[in-house]
Formats: C-alpha cells, sequence, structure tokens
C-alpha cells in the first residue's frame, strides 16, 4: 500500500469513527438536553407544536422544587410550597449512603475471603450471593410490606436500607472480589513473613490496593441504589420516601407538572454527577481489573 | 503441636467468620423471601386477614389461564430486543471510544448521563417526548417519514417498541463503559504481537480481542437480562402494562395483580415463576463465564 493510500484510508477511518461518535452521542445526549430545557421553558412552551428550540429561560421550575416560589397548576390549583424534592433528596441520601457504607463494611472482607481462600465451595458462595440480584424486588416487598406494617417497621429507613442491601451487596462484592483477584499474592506472603495479622494486612496492604475497583463498584451500586423506585414506593411513605417517588407528587390528577419534573431530573441526577466526577476515572480501570477480568 | 492444628483449625474457620455478616444481611432478605413462597401458596391478600392454604391452585391456575404465555411473550420479547439493541450500539460505541480519538475523548466523560437519570423520573419526560401532541421525537423524525402525530407508547403495536427505546437509551452506557474496560484491559503487547505477524484487522478481532472481551460480555449480559426480564420502572412509567395488557410482563402483571386487585398469594406465585427462569438461565451463563475465566488465566 502506498503511503498516499494509506493516509487516505486513514482519514476514512477517522472519519467514520466520527460520524457513529456524533451519531450515537446525540442519540444518548439529545434527551438530556431536552429534559434540560424543559426545566427551563414555561409550561406553555413546553407543550407546543413544533417543539421550541429557542425560547426565554426561567428558573421558576427550579425555584418551585426547591420550595422557593408558589406556583398555581394549571386548572388554578396552587400547589403548596412544601418542597418535596428536597425531602427526597435528603431522605435518599440518608438511605443511600448507610446503604453503601453497610454493604462496603459487610461486603468487602466477603470479597476479599472470596477472591482468596481455598474453601471448596467458594464459587457456590460466590454464585448465592449474585443470586440475590435475581430475585424479583415485588418478591422480597410483598412479604416485608406485611411484616413491616405489623412489627412498625413500615415507612422507616431502617426498611429500606434493609431492602436496598439487595441492590448494592451483590455488585460490590462481585466487582471488588474480581478485582482482588488480580492483586499478586506476593504482596500478602510478604506482609505475612513480616509477621503481620491477616487484619493488618486486609486493612493496611488489600483495601488500598484494590481502591479502583472499590470506587468502581461503589460507583455502579450508588447509581443502581440512586435511582431505585419499587422499594420507596411500596415501603413508604411521603416523609421517608426517597427523591425518586417524590417527583411523582407532581403527577396530579388536575395538573402534570412536566416542567417541575423535568427539574427534578435534573437536581436528582446531580449528586449522581457530582460523585462521578470524582469515581469515574476510577471507573473504565477499576472494572477492566475488576470482576470480569481474564 | 496443639498451637499448630489451633493455628489451621483458625484457618479454616478465619475466612468464615469474614463471610458471616454478609451472609447474615443476605440471610435477612432470604426470610421474607421464604414467606412469599409460602403465601404462593395461599390466598393471602392485602385486603383481609383471612389466609387459607390452597397448595398449587395459585400455579394452576396461572398456567391454566394462558395469563403465562402472555406475560412470557412480553418479558421475552422484551428482553430481547433490549438485549439485541444494547450490545450492538453498546458494542459499536466502546469501540469507536476506544480509538483514542480526540472526539471520544471530549464525548467520554458524557457517557454515563443516561444512566444517571432515573428510570422512572426518564420515563416520564420521554413520555412527553413521544406525545402525540408536542412530541418532539416525531419533530426530529419527521425528515425519515415519521408522521406529525405517530402514537408511540399509546398504540398496541409501537408499545413495546417504545419501551424498549427507552431502555436503550437509558442503559447503553453500562454495556459501554464495562467493554471499554475490557478493551482498555487487553495488554498492547498482544496487538502488537498481531500486527507483526501480519494478522488482518478482522482476524485479529475475532481470534483475539472478542476472546478476551467474552468475559466481560457475559458478565454484562447476566446484569443486563436480570434487569430487563425483571423490567419494572420503564413499563410501569409508560403505561402501567398497557395499552390493554400489552406490555404486561411478569413484574408489571405480579404487581397489579397484587396492589391493584390485591390477590398477593397470586401475585406471589407470577414472581417465583420468574425468579426460577432467571435463576436457570444466570446459573448456566455464570458456569460459562467461569470455565472461560480459568481457561484466560
Amino acid at each position: 500500500m502506498s503511503e498516499r493510500k494509506k493516509l487516505r484510508k486513514n482519514i476514512f477511518v477517522n472519519l467514520s469513527t466520527s460520524v457513529v461518535l456524533i451519531l450515537s452521542f446525540s442519540f444518548l445526549l439529545f434527551p438530556v438536553y431536552w429534559i434540560l430545557t424543559m426545566a427551563l421553558k414555561t409550561n406553555p412552551d413546553i407543550l407546543t407544536y413544533p417543539p421550541k428550540f429557542i425560547f426565554q429561560p426561567v428558573i421558576k421550575g427550579f425555584q418551585y422544587i426547591l420550595g422557593l416560589a408558589k406556583i398555581v397548576g394549571a386548572t388554578g390549583v396552587s400547589a403548596g410550597v412544601e418542597s418535596w424534592f428536597l425531602v427526597g433528596i435528603k431522605n435518599s441520601i440518608i438511605v443511600v449512603v448507610s446503604t453503601i457504607l453497610i454493604s462496603l463494611a459487610v461486603g468487602l472482607p466477603a470479597a476479599y475471603v472470596l477472591a482468596r481462600t481455598k474453601l471448596k465451595s467458594k464459587e457456590n458462595i460466590a454464585f448465592t450471593i449474585l443470586t440475590f440480584r435475581f430475585a424479583p424486588p415485588l418478591l422480597v416487598i410483598m412479604p416485608l410490606y406485611l411484616l413491616f406494617s405489623r412489627i412498625g417497621l413500615y415507612n422507616t429507613y431502617i426498611s429500606l436500607i434493609w431492602v436496598y442491601q439487595l441492590i448494592s451487596l451483590p455488585m460490590i462484592v462481585w466487582i471488588v472480589r474480581g478485582y482482588m483477584e488480580e492483586i499478586p499474592m506476593e504482596i500478602e506472603q510478604a506482609g505475612m513473613v513480616d509477621g503481620y495479622s491477616r487484619i493488618w494486612i486486609f486493612f493496611r496492604l488489600i483495601l488500598p490496593l484494590a481502591k479502583g475497583g472499590i470506587a468502581a463498584a461503589t460507583l455502579l451500586a450508588f447509581i443502581y441504589c440512586w435511582n431505585n423506585f419499587i422499594f420507596g414506593m411500596i415501603l413508604a411513605a411521603v416523609y421517608v420516601q426517597p427523591v425518586t417517588v417524590q417527583a411523582t407528587r407532581y403527577l396530579t390528577p388536575d395538573a402534570i407538572m412536566f416542567r417541575e419534573i423535568a427539574a427534578i431530573c435534573i437536581g436528582a441526577a446531580l449528586p449522581l454527577l457530582i460523585l462521578s466526577i470524582f469515581l469515574q476515572r476510577y471507573l473504565i480501570s477499576g472494572m477492566s481489573m475488576g470482576a470480569i477480568k481474564r | 503441636m496443639n498451637g499448630v492444628t489451633l493455628k489451621s483449625r483458625l484457618g479454616e474457620i478465619g475466612p468464615i467468620f469474614a463471610l458471616l455478616p454478609a451472609l447474615l444481611v443476605l440471610i435477612l432478605i432470604l426470610v421474607p423471601f421464604g414467606y412469599s413462597i409460602y403465601f404462593s401458596l395461599t390466598d393471602a391478600s392485602l385486603i383481609s386477614r383471612d389466609v387459607n392454604f390452597i397448595g398449587f391452585n395459585n400455579y394452576l391456575q396461572y398456567f391454566g389461564s394462558g395469563l403465562f404465555w402472555h406475560n412470557a411473550k412480553v418479558t421475552f420479547s422484551y428482553c430481547f430486543l433490549v438485549l439485541f439493541f444494547e450490545f450492538s450500539l453498546g458494542l459499536i460505541i466502546a469501540f469507536t471510544l476506544n480509538q483514542d480519538t480526540w472526539l471520544g475523548k471530549v464525548l467520554k466523560p458524557f457517557l454515563l448521563f443516561p444512566l444517571m437519570i432515573s428510570p422512572i423520573i426518564g420515563t416520564i419526560m420521554w413520555k412527553l417526548m413521544m406525545n402525540p401532541e408536542y412530541s418532539v421525537l416525531n419533530y426530529i423524525l419527521s425528515p425519515f417519514g415519521i408522521p406529525r402525530k405517530f402514537v408511540w407508547a399509546g398504540s398496541s403495536s409501537y408499545a413495546l417498541y417504545s419501551a424498549v427505546l427507552i431502555d436503550v437509551w437509558m442503559f447503553t452506557p453500562f454495556i459501554a463503559i464495562i467493554i471499554l474496560a475490557g478493551l482498555k484491559g487487553i495488554p498492547p503487547r498482544i496487538l502488537e504481537a498481531a500486527s507483526v505477524d501480519g494478522l488482518s484487522k478482522w482476524t485479529t478481532f475475532r481470534k483475539i480481542i472478542f476472546p478476551l472481551l467474552m468475559p466481560y460480555i457475559i458478565i454484562c449480559l447476566v446484569f443486563r437480562f436480570i434487569d430487563s426480564i425483571a423490567q419494572f420502572d420503564i413499563i410501569f412509567g409508560l403505561t402501567r402494562g398497557g395499552p390493554g395488557s400489552t406490555l404486561m410482563n411478569f413484574q408489571v402483571e405480579a404487581y397489579t395483580q397484587a396492589f391493584t386487585y390485591y390477590k398477593t398469594g397470586y401475585g406471589a406465585s407470577i414472581m417465583l415463576v420468574m425468579w426460577l427462569i432467571v435463576y436457570i438461565v444466570c446459573f448456566w451463563l455464570i458456569r460459562y463465564w467461569t470455565v472461560l475465566r480459568e481457561n484466560l488465566r
């Protein structure tokens, strides 16, 4: 192949890569952009055809969900100023952060054991832990709903943190375990020779080395827990429900407040965005040594 | 002598102690699960305290009424379409991002955006974007022959595809990022060796890259399979299983039976049938994955 042909081929490859990237990212990002514009539009601007790409932005939607402004619904019904959004954000933070901390506390030692021991049944135990992700959420929630109402746990943070383990624990154990398997045995053996205990080795050697995998697992588990809807919808009432359920409060029978829901959609994604700014760089490196590696 | 046996004993028990907390947490979840199995054998109802044991009647009714076949059809067509499109698009995105062009580097931080939007709220937003009166989607797609008032979720012929579209938008990034991690994990020297040996791009892909990616693909498949078989938020948010019963998959059907018709026992039996299907499929997938991993080591 002559140099020129090669160059032409390179340009073609680069061009087609760019086209594919632009097309696929337009599909992924246009709805996000559109939701953002809806949050900044007036209701008549949202409910119109052809859709408005140029409009006068207003921040009424954000003010309203933050409880800073009163709004009058489409039918003239005025909705209260209580900020369901802030209630929801508070609840989501309490529930999800506690869930992840518990999952890490019980999941990291388990992941280490499953990565290192010669227990014959370890593959079975690992699989059993994963099977908890198979359990359809409703199967666990229905009896818990009845049980919790009887023992007074209905509508408490504890009940939500309890069932959220179903999402986060298997994810953390599986991703971190795969990551820890890649850490060379020699490091621990060296620690053993120096006379350190297993526990010291786990905390001082293994955990720092596994931080990429732990970060990746934490980010994914956090996203999945944060976005969960069904647990909060069934097991809790107004003042305990997470932000995902609070959003549906703006679907009132007489008015669907699309602008406010759009604002919540953006607002609820912000904590995830902030977290991912810190953890995203671990996501690719963490996963590539992680769960899944050779 | 005694010390040695004690130490080796501890060596056996120690790991179990470390596993114990995790297992304990899971047992707390196993209890309600067991309770559900019992429920599925009764006529338990959310509105009555009277619970009678009725054996396998719920299951017989479920399979006998033809409802099972309808739910299975919806669930599996949804699952198949979602997996097909998400894996195709996810692979394409991962491979193009892996070229490390400047455009790819600019776009990569935005890849996870759809995943960060909560499925239920995102679906409500999509519903508006699909609303025949104000659809921005119809507007954008009009050059491709989509009529101005095209009905997406509201029509029984397109409801399934509408839900699939939302799912593909939301979860393709999950697959793309894991496959990308897999691509980054391939040691460059292997690819250099292939290029030195004069293997064509296609052969390199088929014989080297693809097998190394396989474990990543399988694990993605497991997670996405579980989630799409049990999809609730998107279908519930979009049409609550409608129009009619067009989108009634196992999960939404069980919810409707349990919380709309108050037939908790019946709902539980539907869930258990679904759980068994997922369990069997995942059991084989994970076993295959374990073998692959051992071989690649």
